[in-house]
């Protein structure tokens, strides 16, 4: 699980950044924890970087490995709207990621294949997930769940960035 | 956006007797009580460089909590509060329960049982069909649909009732039930606190061993230290046991999930400041703290009720391999103890007694010798614990002792405790060459994931002599004995 994994066939995620680049530039990488994993998504806005830490957790369920979603189109998949309502930012993404979890299991661990985050606003996320409906069912890491653990969304220079920490 | 943990103050943590550190009040700001972590100086350095010994502060600034902030020696960073972490909160003065203390996997546990079985002559020849055997039987990996699907009427049973459900449907033995820690049943479960999803997500998974850290493990007693204590648990030398460890599957998942959302929320609202917003907690008086306490229960229940189920898949596995009807194997039931869990339970404080919230996460009770809830054929002995060492290595058997009373709620270690990342274990090993590692060494494995392998490796882990060895050092628990691994089913 390097940092800066590619996120190529997912039609609104930009190839993820690493530390180092600009903030705004959209990306995601995982950290490093001695039980679990953490994501850290950047975006120009929060919708982005939304994206970018569903990409993470999708990477960790192994759902984007090469060859699974093909790039330059969206894959064949079951688009499933998603909408969660919070009272803040932290628990919108740990909401929302959360659901995406719900999905996933009850799919069958089918893997995610695309996301889209229309909108993020103080108190509701809402966009859409596209879980694989040809491929084989994800063979990454299991995730219990998306925790508060040293939950970070906020704004970062001229974007945002967020941290979450997977239970797996 | 959630404070950051880690307000470290002036104070430093010190040893204040052999096997003991105390990480004083100040360590992080607003603890209530000081941090004790039970530790050889080398497990101590390691908790502190992994950022643990910042979590034990962080637990110790709970409303209500008493006593101290304890961690085991298999201590390890986790999300809130670290692995091996204990910590009671007394109910009547405003005491907290968190679900952060319990975490998602609610009732996650270890079972052991024994075997009439020996190993030179009844398996070793056929460990190999044996593991064959058990692998085609017993459900494991993420998709894994259960042994004992269930309708929602079930699940509801299930949660209720713990193994009493599968028992009442023929399978296992009663005895069963009274070897395990609440007699197999954890009181006081609401299911009606369980939410739709959660039901969902448990109607086929029960009787399946999940994925992560899950195991089951074809084992051989190596080393009998406390023969009284052994002879009460049915071991001795050179005899085949089985150890598997699962929890409650998606219906904990989404439980802690279900109930950790509202009172993040309502926690806020009132109040309640924490330096990691995954200790979002409730005074347990509050109604909402009410609900996710019996809902809590109810998904312990069904972990129960899980390693119940896969214990019987286990034993129809040997009997179908070896040829012999089930009821012949001596298969009993050593014991079943969890170790993500929350208990009211009563204990002195400061020579008065007291309702306490105890929460165990990665730790395990351990009642001692004459402990009046422990089996009767326990009462002289105390009550066992299964601590799985990692795969391919040694792992335990423990008896709680009476000083562990005092110490730290009656609580000991879980297991070796992690020790790096998963990242960095697949980095330095590929599952194949694990698997060739370890075959080499004459364990016998099956596994759901090659690939991820690696992450369980032997290296990723602690010492588990050196954990229950600590824990024997500071009167928490005692050695009884020591097994080795012979066939693995990785989760």
């Amino acid at each position: 699980m390097a940092r800066g994994s590619t996120t190529s066939g997912a039609p609104s995620a930009a190839p993820s950044s690493t530390a180092s680049e600009p903030a705004a530039m959209a990306g995601f990488e995982l950290l490093a924890h001695t039980a679990d994993v953490g994501v850290r998504a950047r975006g120009a806005t929060l919708e982005e970087v939304f994206e970018q830490a569903t990409l993470g957790l999708a990477e960790v369920l192994g759902a984007l490995a090469p060859g699974r979603a093909p790039p330059g189109g969206p894959p064949d998949g079951e688009r499933v709207a998603v909408e969660v309502t919070a009272g803040d930012h932290g628990a919108l993404l740990v909401d929302w990621l959360n659901e995406v979890l719900w999905l996933h299991e009850a799919r069958q661990h089918a893997a995610v294949v695309a996301v889209r985050v229309d909108q993020v606003t103080g108190d509701r996320a809402a966009g859409g997930v596209t879980f694989s409906t040809t491929g084989p069912p994800a063979d990454g890491t299991f995730v219990k769940a998306a925790t508060y653990h040293q939950l970070r969304v906020g704004r970062d220079g001229g974007g945002w960035l967020a941290e979450v920490y997977l239970d797996v | 956006m959630s404070e950051p943990t880690g307000r470290r103050g002036a104070v430093e943590p010190r040893q204040v007797e052999p096997f003991v550190w105390e990480v004083p009040v100040g360590y992080v700001e607003g603890m209530r009580v000081p941090g004790v972590v039970f530790a050889s100086g080398e497990l101590f350095a390691r908790a502190l460089e992994d950022r643990a010994v910042e979590q034990v502060a962080n637990v110790a600034t709970l409303p209500g909590i008493v006593g101290a902030s304890y961690a085991m020696p298999d201590i390890h960073w986790g999300y809130g509060f670290p692995i091996g972490g204990v910590a009671a909160t007394d109910v009547a003065e405003g005491g907290v329960v968190s679900p952060g203390g319990v975490g998602f996997d609610i009732g996650c546990g270890v079972r052991l049982l024994r075997s009439d079985l020996d190993w030179e002559a009844d398996v070793r020849a056929r460990v190999g069909e044996l593991v064959q055997a058990l692998a085609r039987r017993v459900p494991r990996g993420t998709g894994g649909k259960g042994l004992l699907p269930l309708d929602r009427a079930g699940v509801e049973r299930v949660l209720v009732e713990g193994v009493r459900h599968p028992l009442g449907r023929g399978v296992g033995v009663e005895a069963d039930a009274v070897a395990c820690e609440d007699g197999g049943t954890v009181g006081g479960a609401d299911p009606a606190q369980v939410s739709d999803r959660a039901y969902q997500r448990g109607a086929p998974q029960l009787g399946s061993l999940g994925g992560g850290n899950h195991f089951l493990e074809v084992q051989v007693v190596d080393e009998v230290r406390d023969r009284p204590a052994a002879a009460a648990m049915g071991l001795r030398p050179g005899q085949v046991c089985v150890m598997l460890h699962s929890g409650s599957r998606g219906v904990g998942h989404q439980t802690c999930t279900d109930h950790l959302k509202v009172i993040d929320r309502l926690g806020t609202a009132l109040g309640i400041r924490v330096p990691d917003r995954q200790l979002a907690c409730l005074p347990v008086e509050r109604p909402e703290a009410q609900a996710y306490l019996g809902a809590m229960r109810a998904a312990a229940n069904f972990a129960l009720a899980n390693r119940h189920v896969l214990a019987d898949g286990v034993r129809r596995a040997f009997g179908e391999v070896l040829g012999r009807p089930v009821a012949g194997l001596g298969m009993d039931l050593v014991y079943d103890v969890s170790h993500n869990l929350a208990k009211l339970e009563e204990h002195e404080v400061d020579g008065r007694r007291r309702t306490l919230c105890v929460h165990r996460k990665g730790a395990t009770r351990a009642l001692g010798p004459g402990h009046p809830e422990l089996p009767d054929r326990y009462r002289e002995v105390g009550q066992p614990v299964i601590n799985p060492g990692s795969m391919g290595t040694f792992s335990y058997v423990l008896a709680g002792e009476e000083r562990a009373e005092r110490r730290a709620f009656a609580s000991t270690c879980h297991g070796a405790g992690r020790a790096m990342s998963r990242t960095r274990a697949r980095k330095l090993m590929s599952g194949a060459d694990l698997r060739r590692q370890l075959e080499g060494e004459g364990v016998v494995l099956a596994a759901a994931n090659w690939k991820l392998l690696s992450e369980e490796a032997p290296y990723a882990y602690k010492d588990a002599t050196a954990v229950v060895e600590t824990c024997e050092r500071v009167g928490l628990s005692r050695v009884v004995a020591r097994l080795r691994p012979a066939g693995v089913l990785k989760g």
